[in-house]
């Protein structure tokens, strides 16, 4: 129970317990939840690791912030909590120059701080996995002089095919890739707006019709990632998903050749590649 | 229940009500031609498929300036109307079914657009902006002229001789709302007709 | 009751709801007809199929006409055609019967935005519940996929607009004028239309059940939208109407607050509800017909042929989303700044302290509106659209915190060092805090493109915009309906079911959404109708807390049908000791909303006598 009347001392003491519960409070957990929860996906990729390592640095800030409110209304409901019948007046107080401008202060230092960290890590080589459009801003990079593998993720209702340009426009439904090496999306769409979302890699671009969106990755170990559309096609939404493969680079090499045999038959009769696929120019309709 | 009759209402409260809330239509107004001013711009700069403005589809230039000049000068009689509003009735008068008939002639002539076009909405992405655009420009300037139309036949009846109906602020109100329009329609005209 | 009261057939017939319905049955076969008799190459084969837009659209619009001339809402314009001078309506005194139609009387539409959106909210929880039973376990179990996803369009969009009117529509019509002491707002049948105009759009909405449904989405991505089943016209007409409603809401939100203040209330002393609601409301009268025109240009394209969304004409798909989220995303701080109102208003109350820093939080809802239409490219990050502006986009969208940092820090400081009396608003407030928190700082997540790649599109975003919306919005206007109901009703609320009721509903609430944000993040994308067993765990749990989320809310209307229609305790004249000018009159409020007139003083006057001056705290006059 409060007293009516808190002298100095006493209102300083209120807000170095709070103060010290908070802090203590996410020390403690703030590193916990970061080596513990292992979300989102890590160390299939240079954009995994990347995203991983990102959202490590929001959850820093987020947890105390997140604590802070936390904290403070449980320390708020059970120390200011007043019950029975007499309504008693709290302290006439309008607002405090120097708390307001440490607030916005620190308020704004901590948004720049995050916009400063986003966009260096969206300008960095490769850009986050994200789509970055037909003239992407940062390509990535290709060290020692190998050039990026391109493939053309081409969405429709309601399923994902590919393209490999630099193996003779092949088209397959399945998509393997080769590790160490850097992968450049094409993604567009025949029909409706998709999502190429390639979870365990890192990797969601939109694949718009009559849109070349470009998005980089290097996968860096071998295994399986999920192939999910992420955004609303049509009513088989949820049934467009299936699994690519990440192999080394002899493995992808014997898997391409033995594509290119299988789908010999059908490849010529493909328009050839591009960037987008429309269909002909509608004739004027009087 | 003996609810107490509250006093009269200041007449300055309805000229209050009605400057504040032409000018709140403006800005609503502006955000509504919004869409099609993005669609011009956006579809113009991509011209998605080389189809932005295939070879055929042009607009009637001379009709279209024949709109947005009626279109103007309607709002300019009414503007002079409403600055004058204490001036004469019968000058008032004149002067505001001038401006109902100029803008009801352009509405009209927009219309008549719609018949001589030679082109359709599927033509391509200029050819749709040009249909929505127009179309909301002239919905919203029927609008307008039917506003006017009530202020008219208010004036027709001697209703605005009651000292507690003033028929300056309705005006002033109006007029700014049909000129704010009108350079709407001019911007219009300059996207669609100048620079097609 | 008397003798003198007309039969029930006689008071039947007039402009009334009644008529409405039959004028927009009659409208609505009127339009189909005309529809048919337009005639095209395209459309020739469209009417064939029986999926004939145009006929589907005539039909809407016609008949939307004819409900509102039914409802009387064209007797004035009509008058003024031929005429007749400007009048104001005269508010009928008492009767049921003002609550079905055309009504000037602010406090009349507050109660009919009150029951008509509460029916909708109930529908879109339905709608909730059903597609959570579907989630229960992965497969395919109780709807097809078009089905499904026909729920789920229609629980986001009805939520999406029904709800942005909730708080504007109950209270900011109900309430806003007696705060700032006007006896009646500035434009009292468009007031009337926007509410009637809502109501028609939902059942609009609804018919799209007989067509076919629509798998869109709230969101109704062209050119989705473009190839499906008639059902999208409902959809497309919903979102044009609800965007005019809002419009004309606003509209007359902005102009009451300000020209119809109390001579003595200066912008500087107005409640910072009413701040709350005027900053809304004048951002809704500016995105709001964004949204119509994009909806009406949908339409064109699936009616006139235009080709503004069609990339193989001329179109583009990202033209739309630029629309939709130019308005879409000022539409999410619509939903945000309400609830913002309510917390500062209630907290002083039931912290017995001044607001702490008035200014401040002025500045920050300011801020929010203002900045909130600089920030809409955040939903297009992988887009692929213009990736070069994704910094400023990041920028923009992290900036929005910092305003709304402000709303934070006011809200705690007012708290600290109270004389906190956890009433049942009260509760509500104090989860707002936590709930908004959560949402806020996975706001951060989605404004930060490197992992907005994997938030985006997923459970993740879902679960974030339900713990803003449904954890701001719904959690602060249950707040205000156990705090302002009594004014509203003159009856009290059931304070032990209040409690269940919230309880219930906050545990609930943290328990279903939480789950989803992990789930996101786990990869499941939004709107899929099955998923990987994997996953089968976290979705049950949300899909069980979801039902009993659902159950608090029938606790809730247990307590409105106990408190209002059994119980009928009257309320104290002023319950929660509060010194704003809504609580000077009686409850509920007289016609002309005030008896006497009420002395407009400090609205946030709370605390014991001011202590002597310290250093560093500001006195009411420099900070308040």
């Amino acid at each position: 129970m409060s007293s009516d009347k808190q002298s100095q001392p006493e209102r300083h003491r209120d807000l170095l317990w709070f103060l010290l519960i908070w802090v203590v409070a996410s020390a403690v957990l703030t590193p916990l939840y970061i080596i513990f929860v292992p979300l989102p996906a890590n160390g299939n990729s240079n954009d995994a690791t990347g995203q991983h390592l990102d959202n490590g640095v929001l959850d820093a800030v987020a947890i105390p912030a997140v604590l802070l409110v936390v904290c403070f209304l449980a320390y708020a409901m059970v120390r200011f909590r007043q019950t029975g019948p007499e309504i008693e007046e709290g302290p006439r107080v309008y607002g405090h120059r120097g708390l307001q401008n440490v607030w916005i202060v620190v308020t704004s230092v901590l948004v720049t701080g995050l916009f400063a960290f986003g966009t260096w890590r969206i300008l960095a080589p490769g850009a986050a996995g994200s789509g970055q459009g037909a003239n992407p801003l940062s390509p990535a990079s290709t060290k020692g002089g190998v050039s990026p593998l391109p493939v053309q993720v081409i969405g429709q209702q309601w399923q994902f095919t590919y393209r490999y340009p630099t193996y003779g426009g092949l088209e397959t439904p399945r998509l393997v890739l080769p590790y160490g090496r850097v992968i450049e999306f094409h993604v567009t769409s025949l029909d409706v707006i998709h999502s190429f979302w390639a979870y365990e890699l890192g990797v969601k671009a939109d694949a718009n019709p009559g849109v070349d969106n470009v998005a980089y990755v290097t996968p860096t170990r071998p295994g399986g990632f999920d192939v999910r559309c992420a955004e609303l096609c049509g009513i088989w939404h949820g049934y467009m998903f299936a699994r690519g493969r990440v192999v080394t680079r002899p493995a992808f090499e014997r898997w391409i050749a033995q594509q290119k045999r299988f789908f010999e038959p059908v490849t010529h009769y493909l328009p050839p590649y591009s960037d987008s696929y429309l269909p002909p120019p509608l004739r004027r309709g009087g | 229940m003996a609810a107490r009759i509250p006093e009269p209402e200041a007449p300055e409260l309805v000229a209050r009500n009605l400057a504040v809330g032409a000018r709140l239509a403006a800005g609503a107004t502006t955000f509504a031609f919004l869409g099609p001013v993005f669609a011009y711009l956006y579809l113009r700069s991509l011209n998605t498929a080389d189809l932005w403005h295939p070879a055929g589809v042009d607009p009637p230039l001379l009709l279209g300036t024949a709109i947005v000049l009626l279109t103007a000068a309607s709002a300019v009689v009414l503007l002079l109307a409403s600055r004058r509003a204490a001036a004469s009735r019968n000058r008032l008068l004149f002067l505001a079914s001038l401006s109902f008939l100029l803008g009801i002639a352009a509405v009209a002539l927009q219309v008549v657009e719609y018949f001589v076009l030679g082109f359709g909405p599927t033509d391509g992405g200029y050819a749709s902006v040009f249909v929505a655009w127009s179309g909301l420009t002239a919905v919203f300037a029927l609008g307008t002229m039917l506003w006017l139309e009530t202020l008219i036949a208010f004036m027709l009846r001697g209703g605005e001789r009651d000292p507690s109906q003033a028929i300056g602020p309705r005006f002033a109100a109006l007029a700014f709302y049909w000129a704010y329009l009108a350079g709407l329609g001019i911007v219009m005209w300059v996207c669609l007709y100048v620079t097609a | 009751m008397n003798a003198t009261e007309p039969s029930l057939l006689r008071r039947l017939v007039g402009f009334n709801l009644a008529t409405g319905i039959v004028l927009a049955v009659v409208g609505y076969i009127l339009g189909r007809w005309l529809g048919d008799q337009i005639h095209g190459a395209s459309l020739d084969y469209m009417s064939e199929s029986g999926e004939d837009d145009v006929s589907l659209a005539l039909g809407y619009f016609v008949g939307l006409i004819g409900f509102l001339v039914g409802l009387g809402f064209a007797n004035y314009p009509a008058s003024r055609l031929i005429g007749r001078p400007p009048s104001l309506p005269r508010p009928d005194a008492q009767g049921i019967g003002r609550y079905f139609r055309l009504t000037p009387d602010h406090k009349v539409v507050g109660m009919q935005y009150f029951t008509g959106i509460g029916v909708f909210f109930f529908v879109a929880g339905l709608t909730a519940m059903l597609i959570r039973t579907e989630l229960l376990q992965p497969g395919q179990n109780i709807w097809p996929p078009d089905k499904y996803l026909t729920l789920v369009g229609t629980h986001g969009t009805l939520m999406m607009g029904m709800m942005t009117s909730s708080v504007l529509g109950t209270f900011g019509n109900f309430i806003a004028p007696l705060m700032i002491g006007a006896r009646r707002s500035a434009f009292p049948r468009l007031e009337s239309l926007s509410f009637w105009l809502l109501m028609a759009a939902g059942v609009i909405l609804l018919t799209n059940l007989a067509f076919g449904g629509f798998q869109t989405g709230w969101t109704g991505y062209a050119p989705l939208s473009e190839e499906g089943v008639s059902g999208i016209d409902g959809y497309l007409f919903f979102f044009a109407t609800v965007g005019l409603s809002m419009t004309l809401l606003g509209f007359n939100l902005v102009v009451t607050i300000v020209t119809m203040r109390a001579p003595e209330l200066r912008w500087g002393r107005l409640p910072i509800f009413v701040w709350g609601i005027f900053t809304t409301s004048a951002t809704m009268v500016l995105a709001a017909p964004v949204l119509t025109v994009a909806m009406l240009l949908v339409l064109l394209d699936r009616t006139a042929q235009t080709t503004f969304f069609y990339p193989a004409a001329g179109g583009s798909a990202y033209l739309f989303q630029n629309l939709f989220w130019f308005f879409g995303h000022p539409e999410v701080y619509l939903l945000m700044l309400p609830g913002a109102g309510i917390l500062l208003q209630l907290l002083p109350v039931f912290s017995r302290k001044p607001l702490w820093g008035y200014r401040l939080a002025v500045a920050g809802m300011l801020g929010i509106s203002l900045v909130s239409f600089m920030v809409w490219q955040h939903h297009l990050f992988v887009s692929g659209l213009a990736a070069d502006l994704r910094p400023f986009y990041i920028l923009s969208t992290e900036l929005i915190s910092i305003p709304t940092g402000f709303i934070f820090i006011c809200a705690l400081a007012t708290i600290w060092r109270g004389r906190l009396r956890l009433e049942v608003p009260m509760l509500f407030c104090l989860a707002w805090i936590f709930n908004f928190m959560v949402g806020g700082i996975t706001g951060i997540y989605n404004s930060d493109a490197p992992s907005d790649t994997t938030a985006h599109g997923s459970f993740f975003v879902m679960a974030h915009f339900h713990y803003t919306i449904m954890g701001g919005l719904v959690f602060t206007f249950f707040a205000a309906i156990y705090y302002w109901l009594p004014k509203m009703t003159g009856l009290t609320l059931n304070k032990t079911l209040g409690k269940v009721h919230f309880w219930l509903m906050f545990i609930a609430f943290n328990s279903t959404f939480f789950p989803l944000l992990i789930v996101g993040f786990l990869g499941m994308p939004r709107r899929i109708v099955t998923y990987p067993e994997r996953w089968e765990f976290l979705n049950a749990w949300s899909s069980v807390s979801s039902f009993v989320l659902g159950f608090s809310m029938l606790v809730f209307l247990a307590n409105l049908v106990y408190s209002m229609f059994i119980a009928r305790i009257p309320a104290p004249a002023n319950p929660w000791h509060s010194t704003s000018a809504e609580w000077q009159t009686s409850s509920p409020p007289p016609l002309h909303n005030f008896d006497n007139d009420p002395t407009i003083g400090d609205p946030h006057d709370y605390g014991r006598a001011p202590e002597p001056h310290t250093p560093g705290l500001q006195t009411a006059a420099e900070g308040g």
